[in-house]
């Protein structure tokens, strides 16, 4: 009788985690240079031909949304995240309650303009994250850098800290990405491009342009490009 | 196990009844103070509730040398209260390594009624703010992270963040929200001027003709009670050669803001030279020259100077008359903004 409360207790506990892994859905990022995987100081080479190292790379994604075909939509407008390649479990995404079939995947890349303009923001949102810009108020919605051979700058570095959230320098990107099979996967696999930070929509050499530190017109150019680097891998 | 378990689950229960014997201590509620006749605060007093503890906890981390790399410079180190909380003579102030800044330290006051931070407006939130020069190379240049380990390692910061949030987790937001605290009740609003305008004091002839020429010259941007617009302007200073400062053209990247900054509360103004946003102007008579005759305009040059501003030298001798009725004494000696009694503050501003 004594050790009946315990035994409640435990069950409850097991309960608990079978009914989670039922419904625990993911989004895994899959960081690629083309079609070689990145690893952080490997060498790589982007679509101009220019080699490089990669140092750093994250982003931010928030309200997510996903959508059925008769146009629910299942929303987490409170959840932020930072993915980062150097912390390989930033990289997976894990969905609470998302046991439905759906069709398309919504997100926001960057950090939307409300949480911009309220103040100091806790967790993956903390200024110490370094994706901020203190004398400039907002966040930097997307950071890669590292090192070419074709970089002008001292050590060969290049650096891009891409944000702005002001009309005239807005780079927020809606990011829309339709599931095969119209079924959401486990653990759907999305591949993230780096290449296409340097070639789309703009022409971006490392070399002609090795930084960016500021919202403006470049960081408006390397937006429109690195919108289009997310894909969905077929499974 | 089993033993370990009926520990457990007794060491549980015990708590349990300890907390509910010593419920935590709520911290004491501030009401904030709108001076009569002011305009309501812009500041979401919402989302960080002043209180008596989290104003304590603000004051230390203000005068805290912790907070910057050398352990050397705290806020009040640049914003100093019997200069109006600017840099007393300096037209820069000292930064970590013997740097200097690139601006003149703004005097903190009436904080509450400001929207936007810095001679350029960049920072969008008072929380905001302190990072700023906490992490600028030249400023503090400490990190986020190491001042949190710093804070972390006094015992007495967990009981100040205990009192003020309720348990003693230290974060980013809550660094900034008590350093708010402690800025936003700087109310300046006791100077001769409010006193005449309550009816308890009244002005002596040239500060009443003062007033006047004020009023008729400079009142358009420096407006009453808090004598400023909290817009951005050209008042015709020329580029500085060396610092190269666009002003707020460095936030908005229009040409249109070149040359443009923030137009500063004439509050204390006694108090606070030199002057400018780079702090050019050694003393109020170098400010109403330029005004009268060395403005340079350009494009960007505020239209209401096309003709700059004329004023005699007799205008001037009124309206420093009346400039003077600005410095608010009670402010300057409340020995709640007090730097005295704080341990650990770095030794005075020193050369």
């Amino acid at each position: 009788m004594k050790y009946l409360l315990q035994y409640l207790l435990l069950l409850l506990l097991g309960l608990c985690a079978f009914s989670e892994a039922q419904t625990q859905q993911s989004i895994s990022f899959q960081h690629m240079m083309g079609n070689q995987a990145l690893v952080l100081d490997d060498s790589l080479q982007n679509s101009h031909g220019e080699k490089l190292v990669v140092r750093r790379f994250k982003y931010y994604i928030s309200n997510l949304v996903l959508i059925d075909e008769q146009g629910n939509r299942q929303a987490y407008p409170d959840n932020y995240y930072l993915v980062n390649e150097a912390e390989p479990s930033s990289k997976k995404i894990v969905l609470p309650n998302a046991p439905k079939n759906y069709s398309v995947i919504e997100f926001l890349l960057g950090v939307d303009s409300a949480r911009n303009c309220s103040g100091i923001q806790t967790g993956v949102l903390d200024p110490m994250q370094g994706m901020f810009w203190t004398w400039n108020t907002g966040y930097v919605f997307a950071k890669l850098e590292g090192a070419a051979p074709s970089s002008g700058l001292p050590a060969h570095a290049f650096t891009y800290h891409i944000g702005g959230f002001r009309t005239g320098e807005n780079v927020l990107k809606t990011i829309r990405l339709a599931i095969p099979g119209r079924s959401l996967p486990k653990d759907l696999q999305v591949k993230v491009d780096i290449n296409t930070w340097f070639s789309g929509t703009n022409t971006l050499l490392i070399a002609d342009r090795p930084v960016c530190h500021s919202p403006g017109a470049l960081a408006m150019k390397f937006a429109a490009n690195y919108a289009q680097m997310f894909s969905i891998i077929q499974p | 196990m089993r033993k370990a378990g009926i520990l457990g689950l007794t060491a549980m229960v015990l708590l349990m009844i300890i907390s509910w014997m010593n419920p935590p201590k709520k911290p004491h509620p501030i009401k904030f103070p709108i001076p009569k006749g002011w305009p309501q605060p812009l500041y979401d007093f919402k989302s960080n509730p002043l209180t008596e503890e989290g104003f304590a906890l603000g004051k230390k981390l203000f005068y805290d040398g912790r907070l910057s790399k050398d352990n050397q410079i705290s806020c009040g180190t640049c914003h100093q209260q019997f200069a109006a909380f600017t840099t007393f003579d300096h037209p820069l102030s000292h930064g970590f390594n013997n740097q200097q800044t690139t601006r003149n330290a703004p005097s903190l006051q009436n904080l509450a009624w400001q929207s936007n931070f810095m001679a350029d407006g960049g920072i969008t939130h008072l929380d905001l703010q302190p990072l700023a020069p906490i992490t600028a190379e030249n400023e503090m240049a400490e990190t986020l992270e190491n001042i949190i380990a710093k804070i972390k390692a006094d015992k007495e910061y967990a009981k100040l963040f205990q009192a003020a949030y309720g348990n003693a987790n230290i974060n980013t937001q809550r660094i900034g929200k008590a350093l708010s605290q402690f800025m936003l009740l700087m109310i300046s609003s006791n100077s001769k001027y409010d006193k005449v305008m309550l009816g308890i004091d009244s002005f002596s002839l040239p500060e009443k003709l003062g007033y006047g020429i004020f009023q008729n010259k400079c009142a358009s941007c420096h407006p009453a009670p808090l004598f400023t617009d909290n817009q951005y302007r050209n008042a015709g200073l020329p580029q500085d050669e060396v610092l190269k400062d666009l002003g707020r053209m460095r936030i908005t990247n229009q040409s249109a803001d070149s040359l443009k900054f923030k137009v500063p509360s004439l509050r204390n103004i006694a108090l606070t030279a030199p002057y400018g946003h780079d702090g050019r102007f050694f003393a109020l008579s170098n400010l109403f020259e330029h005004y009268r005759k060395q403005m340079v305009l350009g494009p960007t040059t505020d239209p209401q100077f096309s003709n700059r501003l004329p004023l005699s030298n007799f205008e001037i001798g009124q309206l420093k008359a009346f400039l003077n009725t600005l410095t608010d004494s009670v402010f300057i000696k409340d020995p709640r903004f007090s730097e005295l009694g704080i341990t650990n503050a770095p030794g005075n501003h020193g050369h």
